[in-house]
């Protein structure tokens, strides 16, 4: 593709573009640099671009683009000092503090609590925590990218953890985490 | 509100939400990471962005984009070419500009500026408490102090291009040099 027939594409779909990253990312600001980013991005791929799905193939990369803004911006929130979650600091290296909550649970009150997670939590963490498979292996059998399957698991737990603190601070038994 | 299904796919009613922009910030990691890789929902997704559901960038992104992919063509295609072309002609347009002319002018004047020229050497020491003589000034200088400007092309002391550029390029003593 001559970067003439590039320039038309952009024109063409800058819109759909935008309107993706607007509705993931509500800031119009990070939508318009996310929208510039992914037409950058769809050049350095243009080979790639199957013909006839220009629109589900910028969409895609748009989406991924948000996705990656709105997981390193959630892992920033959930990371910041004074978290809870930073107070377990005993554990040991590549021992997620989560675990360590979760480990002391009984079996079946775990198992109660996974299969009441909603997806999509509730199958990636049903195959590695009670099944015992490999996040690799869960993503495969889920159909899912393994680091969407790991980033799943991960959030997962900072939940299930969550939620046995508001229980063990006599707050209500939910069925499922809430968002 | 459920936005997936148990087969992990987006609900009805959570495809709708992502569209009007009612999900929270979960809500909306949860969809990127799922539109990233299913077809399915891609696709369905994709069917309802028609042009009545498009919103207008605030500013066009082609100008922008277009601008860094010629950019990343020049690097990648010209290299440090590009460089030294881009330089030549900064060169040529400053010497046919006069400015490369009045930079040298500029420079030689503040040369006999005070501050340029008082150095701590032995020799201003030997003057200290002596009373100020501006004889730093070239002798030829005072002689014509009081006299009208002529400006004669042929002056001696008049920079040629040759040592306007000696003087860029190895410092204010090379123009010096015959």
């Amino acid at each position: 593709m001559t970067t003439m027939e590039f320039s038309a594409m952009v024109q063409k779909y800058q819109a759909l573009v935008y309107t993706v990253c607007h509705q993931l990312v509500p800031d119009e600001g990070e939508a318009q640099d996310l929208t510039q980013e992914t037409f950058l991005a769809a050049w350095r791929a243009i080979d790639r671009c199957p013909p006839g799905f220009e629109k589900q193939w910028l969409a895609r990369i748009a989406a991924n683009k948000a996705k990656d803004y709105l997981r390193s911006a959630w892992v920033r929130r959930v990371n910041t000092p004074g978290d809870q979650v930073l107070a377990l600091d005993a554990a040991p290296p590549g021992y997620e503090p989560e675990q360590q909550v979760l480990d002391a649970l009984g079996e079946e009150e775990l198992t109660g609590m996974i299969l009441a997670l909603r997806e999509p939590y509730r199958t990636p963490c049903r195959l590695v925590m009670l099944e015992q498979y490999t996040a690799a292996q869960a993503a495969k059998l889920c159909g899912r990218p393994e680091k969407t399957v790991s980033a799943q698991l991960s959030r997962a737990r900072k939940m299930l953890a969550q939620q046995l603190r508001t229980q063990q601070e006599g707050g209500r038994v939910h069925g499922t985490v809430s968002r | 509100m459920e936005l997936f299904r148990d087969d992990g796919c987006f609900t009805e009613e959570g495809l709708h939400a992502l569209l009007s922009g009612q999900l929270d910030e979960m809500g909306r990691l949860e969809a990127a990471e799922h539109l990233a890789y299913c077809d399915r929902c891609m696709d369905r997704y994709t069917a309802l962005l028609t042009a009545d559901a498009l919103e207008t960038p605030p500013r066009s992104a082609r100008s922008a984009v277009m601008g860094t992919i010629w950019v990343r063509l020049m690097q990648s295609t010209l290299g440090r070419g590009a460089v030294a072309a881009v330089a030549a002609v900064l060169a040529l347009t400053m010497w046919r500009s006069g400015s490369l002319m009045q930079l040298m002018q500029h420079r030689q004047l503040t040369t006999w500026l005070p501050s340029a020229s008082q150095s701590q050497t032995e020799e201003t020491d030997q003057r200290l408490g002596k009373p100020v003589e501006d004889d730093d000034r070239p002798v030829k200088e005072n002689e014509n102090l009081g006299k009208p400007v002529e400006d004669t092309p042929h002056r001696k002391d008049k920079l040629t291009m040759a040592d306007a550029v000696n003087g860029l390029l190895f410092g204010s003593d090379a123009r010096r040099l015959p």
